[in-house]
């Protein structure tokens, strides 16, 4: 029973995992997200640079504080888009930051129809740390049009437990430079409300850009050409 | 062995003969250094290759930056990113960071370095002593 053995290792599988037009994400961002059940991870077979994941994970149905602090219900805010989700903090130096300017790059190079079926949702996993002020301001520094959302950790947290992430946001060290383990991947909802695809780290503007098309283009995954 | 501050002295003086963005110190090759230009004062992420072409085990004990009060190798991975206290690299074997794996963070910045700018590595190895380089900062995404 491949699928019940070992959490630790993912009860996902990474199957074929040549991403020959990106760079090979490390594993590591990966592993970052596991996945409870039985679910399946592969090269998209569509032309897509981002990594399949098979059953679809439904799009999760929360309301959190926006940076303003208004009430922000991500089902209905972002109903009708493409859209991108991560879980970060604002701290983190290597992942966050490279997933929202790859994203940002994309979105310059991309067609404006694109741009304005794209929604980008960032939800920090450091609500002690990242104010909304502070948040805005980070966020703004890729792109003014992202959304922020601010919510406890436990809510945050179980967020994340819904949609099968692990580790929750755990954080490591005291002090105030500590660190957060957080999921290193964008999860895309398409307007079937099911996120097809993940993107690891790493993955070019290029790359983004071409599959925010693609996505934007059909709403939903690619047919297989 | 401490060749490393004399040939990035070398590598400076003889700027022709020498690729500024790999230094050697003793039987260790690093190359590929770059950081993240900076988005907060609070942290940056700075990645580098090191390869041992000698036929004996060295150490990476710590890093240093002029530009941070503090540089942390981590490694990120399932679990979070991992602090290491140091890291080996093994006679005929290299050490290559990249974004979204082992990096070297670098926190608490004197000011936020702009693409282009270059920042002060120092590199403590156990065997080859300290190896000084120069490191070129570069956008998250172009």
């Amino acid at each position: 029973m491949g699928c019940a053995v070992g959490h630790a290792s993912a009860g996902w599988h990474l199957t074929s995992l040549a991403l020959r037009r990106v760079v090979i994400p490390p594993i590591g961002a990966i592993g970052l997200l596991v996945l409870g059940s039985c679910r399946k991870a592969e090269t998209a077979s569509v032309g897509l640079a981002g990594v399949r994941i098979t059953p679809a994970v439904a799009k999760p149905e929360f309301t959190l504080r926006d940076v303003r602090g208004r009430p922000f219900d991500f089902q209905r805010e972002t109903r009708g888009k493409i859209t991108l989700l991560f879980f970060g903090y604002t701290h983190c130096p290597d992942v966050c930051p490279l997933q929202m300017a790859n994203i940002a790059a994309a979105l310059k190079r991309s067609d404006r129809k694109v741009v304005r079926d794209v929604a980008v949702v960032f939800v920090t996993t450091d609500s002690a740390r990242d104010s909304p002020q502070r948040l805005a301001q980070w966020l703004a520094n890729f792109d003014s049009s992202f959304v922020g959302l601010i919510g406890t950790e436990q809510r945050v947290n179980a967020i994340q437990a819904g949609l099968k992430f692990l580790p929750q946001s755990v954080r490591d060290g005291a002090g105030p430079d500590y660190t957060i383990a957080h999921s290193a991947v964008v999860l895309a909802f398409t307007l079937d409300d099911s996120a097809h695809v993940l993107y690891p780290s790493g993955i070019e503007p290029t790359a983004w850009a071409r599959d925010l098309a693609l996505l934007a283009g059909t709403g939903s995954l690619p047919a297989r050409p | 062995m401490n060749a490393g501050p004399s040939l990035l002295l070398a590598c400076g003086l003889v700027a022709a003969g020498c690729t500024r963005d790999t230094v050697h110190a003793g039987p260790l090759e690093i190359r590929g250094a770059f950081a993240f230009a900076p988005i907060t004062l609070e942290s940056t992420g700075a990645y580098l290759t090191i390869i041992n072409h000698g036929t004996t085990s060295d150490t990476l004990v710590s890093v240093r930056c002029t530009c941070a009060r503090a540089a942390t190798l981590h490694q990120s991975g399932p679990g979070g990113m991992v602090p290491r206290a140091s890291v080996p690299i093994p006679a005929g074997d290299s050490l290559r960071m990249v974004p979204g794996g082992m990096h070297l963070m670098l926190t608490s910045l004197d000011h936020r370095a702009k693409p282009g700018e270059r920042l002060t590595l120092v590199l403590r190895f156990a065997r080859a002593g300290d190896v000084t380089l120069e490191v070129p900062v570069r956008p998250y995404a172009e």
